[in-house]
């Protein structure tokens, strides 16, 4: 079971009392709603640039909240001058203090907005760097690849055991996995550790070109993902995110 | 000795399960090092996952040679290039293997491989692995040294094996997360000595009384002890798991042509000693029994034949007869050379003590047979204490079925040789009934694992009819009815023997898989470490 709101904040409290204290005075959850903070000496010395501050008279500035909101508003004002209107979005996540979004809807909004029904997409595809393959330049090198292959993944999108079943996937089947803008082909390496609405292919395989990783076959998000600026964040990027379905292809069953 | 010949050394590592982090950097510095071929890994780290979502542990497992204080592949080896130094070092002699695998299908950590041909990571010879081939290496076994080379060179320049990282192996001198420890286990103040002191550990698969010299740490100490394994870690479900790297695979290393040795040398041999046998106490004629003899003599070179293919350097077969001392398969060679110039001596000048010669050798051959597949400890399914038993008597059954079969023709008929054929063919049938039946209800607790299981219950039902039933029933009633009846029941007991001895050869050698008696606790849910500050959730407290 996953620990309740409470049990985590209870336990930060208790972390970072004991970091605190040296463990001399471990304080829970109930003693900070009371009291709101603990204290322990610090020599003024070493409080970072509160000297100088003092001593030029400087203001007190909270250096990335002031920062961001004020880049956020001037950046809109250069915008709005040349007639650029379609960073509104964008340009609303400048906050001192970001607040929660319903972030999963980004990615579904996104699949309305092609005129696709989310539900049809009932995964989330992610990806996730390779220990062995590092920024993915040593893709083309066989023997890299012989020893990546002891860790599971590099040989396909890694669905949930129980899920991939449920969907008729045995170990190594052929599988073709579609976003709402894209497709790519791979193999099932059906794992546990893995949530059942989420799929995972490890690396970036789009490779067309490149010795030797050309005929890895293997699935890849940046065929699923979409150039949009629904999906683009403030800083211009995005997360290697995309709602996607799978099913089973004809082809050949790939060794575990 | 070690080099300043005073203390014993005991070369060995530690790996700690929970430092661990799967990189792959020893399994890199190790091919490197060492040259390996394409797919040839001495040091291997397994991705290992256990649980059931939300409750799901992964952890990594570094495997390879263990080199063990108790090498089962050292006394297997028919030619003595399979040797254990005074430090523990188990090592190969590339030279003098004939590349028989004997010495694969004994280790039960799946540490050998055999290359039969050249291969290479981009189809064809790039110069850098012209340069690092190694030819001696083709056809026979490969496996890791503990990069013996540069613990020799420790020696020769004073430097500490485990202190010194260029005069270590080179897989635990570059493991990044000090997941790997060399060390001598005989110096109590050596790193891996005080680790081993300091934290529990396990050796895997310690109850086949190997002593393996890889330590596994499963605990962090102070904050997290470690589990044993839950029932779905280690049950027939997880064991059929194609995907879990730890259960053993198919092996290859012994084909059909190593079941023909053993389908042929056991017929053979069973004709031979059975003949003899009706010779002595049943009349079989001096002839006949020549004749017999001649044809044991026969398919016992078909079958040595079939191994003589299979070995990867055949023109060094003669060194099979290097190690008589503890191999069974060089005494099973020695066998051979004492039967064939008995069975010639035998045909020139007939005796009762050649004729007993004759059979006594084969009965040898027969055993050491039985012998060989029995100290296969790498293969679940061979190393069962029946299976000795089982081949000697499936052997005597077939010479039985044999004889059967010969005295349907009527010039091969014998004085008393419906009654000894047939009493010897009920019995033998019986007894190799009971022993099958026997085999099969303890598979599962002798550790044969479900896929090789299944390959046994899959011929069960033929062999109870075809092996057993069929051939105690027709060479019982055979007395009563004729000697077609006779070759008949003679033709089910030689199948039934073929059937099982082909299937738990070729079918059923499913290698030892590798083991967590012990687990870090680590993961989500249920699997997760138990708190560190108590109080927090059901495992907290």
């Amino acid at each position: 079971m996953p620990h309740a709101r409470d049990e985590i904040w209870d336990a930060v409290c208790k972390a970072a009392s004991h970091s605190l204290t040296d463990g001399e005075d471990v304080r829970d959850l109930d003693w900070f709603k009371e009291n709101g903070f603990m204290l322990k000496p610090f020599p003024q010395l070493q409080w970072y640039l509160y000297p100088a501050l003092r001593e030029q008279g400087l203001r007190f500035e909270m250096p990335y909240q002031e920062r961001i909101k004020r880049h956020g508003a001037q950046l809109a004002n250069r915008l709005h001058e040349i007639g650029v209107d379609w960073w509104e979005k964008q340009l609303e996540e400048y906050e001192p203090l970001p607040g929660y979004q319903p972030y999963p809807d980004i990615w579904s909004d996104f699949v309305r907005e092609t005129g696709r029904d989310p539900e049809d997409y009932p995964f989330f595809a992610l990806t996730a760097r390779s220990m062995q393959y590092s920024w993915g330049a040593n893709v083309g090198i066989p023997l890299i690849n012989e020893v990546a292959n002891n860790i599971s993944g590099h040989k396909g999108v890694i669905i949930n055991r129980t899920r991939g079943r449920e969907l008729g996937l045995q170990e190594g089947d052929p599988v073709e996995i579609e976003s709402a803008t894209g497709v790519t082909r791979g193999h099932a390496v059906l794992r546990e550790g893995i949530r059942p609405d989420t799929v995972l292919m490890i690396g970036q395989f789009d490779h067309w070109a490149t010795p030797y990783a050309k005929d890895l076959n293997l699935p890849s998000l940046n065929s699923l993902t979409a150039l949009s600026l629904s999906l683009t964040d403030s800083t211009g990027s995005s997360a290697d995110l995309a709602r996607v379905r799978i099913r089973k292809t004809d082809g050949e069953r790939r060794k575990a | 000795m070690s080099a300043d010949g005073e203390t014993q050394l005991r070369y060995g590592m530690i790996v700690d399960l929970n430092r661990c982090v799967g990189c792959q950097t020893c399994t890199i510095a190790c091919k490197h090092a060492n040259d390996t071929p394409p797919g040839v890994q001495w040091r291997k780290v397994l991705d290992v996952e256990r649980g059931t979502f939300p409750d799901v542990e992964r952890l990594f497992m570094v495997v390879g040679c263990q080199h063990c204080a108790e090498p089962p592949c050292v006394p297997v080896c028919p030619t003595g290039a399979t040797k254990q130094r005074a430090d523990g070092l188990v090592t190969m002699d590339y030279d003098t293997c004939i590349g028989c695998a004997y010495c694969a299908v004994a280790c039960p950590y799946q540490a050998r491989t055999i290359v039969e041909g050249k291969d290479w990571y981009y189809g064809e010879a790039t110069v850098q692995e012209e340069h690092v081939y190694h030819d001696e290496r083709i056809g026979v076994a490969n496996k890791c040294t503990f990069c013996v080379e540069r613990i020799d060179e420790a020696h020769e320049e004073g430097m500490t094996p485990g202190v010194d990282l260029d005069y270590s192996p080179a897989c635990s001198s570059s493991c990044i997360a000090s997941a790997l420890h060399f060390g001598d286990f005989n110096d109590p103040e050596s790193n891996v000595s005080k680790l081993a002191a300091e934290n529990s550990f396990f050796q895997m698969h310690a109850e086949l009384g190997t002593d393996p010299q890889i330590k596994y740490l499963y605990e962090v100490p102070g904050t997290t002890p470690g589990r044993d394994p839950e029932p779905e870690d280690i049950d027939d479900e997880s064991q059929r798991d194609p995907s879990d790297p730890l259960n053993g695979e198919l092996q290859k290393f012994w084909d059909y042509r190593a079941a023909m040795n053993f389908i042929m040398g056991g017929m053979s041999t069973g004709l031979v000693i059975m003949a003899t046998l009706a010779h002595f106490v049943s009349g079989l004629s001096e002839t006949a029994l020549l004749y017999l003899t001649v044809a044991g003599g026969a398919g016992m070179a078909v079958g040595l034949s079939f191994v003589f293919f299979e070995i990867g350097r055949k023109l060094r077969f003669w060194r099979v007869l290097m190690r008589p001392q503890s191999s069974w398969m060089t005494r099973e060679t020695y066998a051979v050379a004492a039967f064939y110039p008995a069975l010639a001596a035998d045909v020139v000048w007939p005796s009762t003590w050649l004729h007993l010669v004759v059979a006594l050798t084969a009965l040898v051959f027969l055993y050491c047979q039985a012998r060989i597949l029995y100290a296969a400890k790498g293969i679940p399914a061979w190393r069962v204490e029946l299976v000795p038993t089982m081949i000697v008597l499936t052997g005597l059954l077939e010479g039985v079925g044999l004889l059967g079969i010969a005295s349907g023709l009527a010039s091969w008929r014998f004085e008393a040789s419906m009654a000894f054929i047939s009493y010897w063919g009920v019995f033998l049938a019986l007894a190799n009934g009971m022993l099958w039946q026997r085999y099969i209800a303890y598979a599962k607790p002798r550790g044969i694992p479900p896929l090789a299981r299944q390959e046994l219950h899959r011929i069960t039902p033929t062999m109870r009819l075809l092996g057993h039933l069929s051939p105690l029933i027709l060479f019982a009633l055979a007395t009563a009815f004729s000697y077609s009846m006779l070759a008949i029941a003679g033709v089910f007991a030689v199948a039934g023997g073929v059937v099982w001895k082909y299937t738990v050869i070729v079918r059923a050698g499913y290698q030892q898989g590798f083991a967590l008696p012990k687990m870090p606790q680590r993961g989500s849910g249920t699997r997760a470490a138990p708190s560190r500050l108590g109080g927090l959730g059901e495992r907290g407290a």
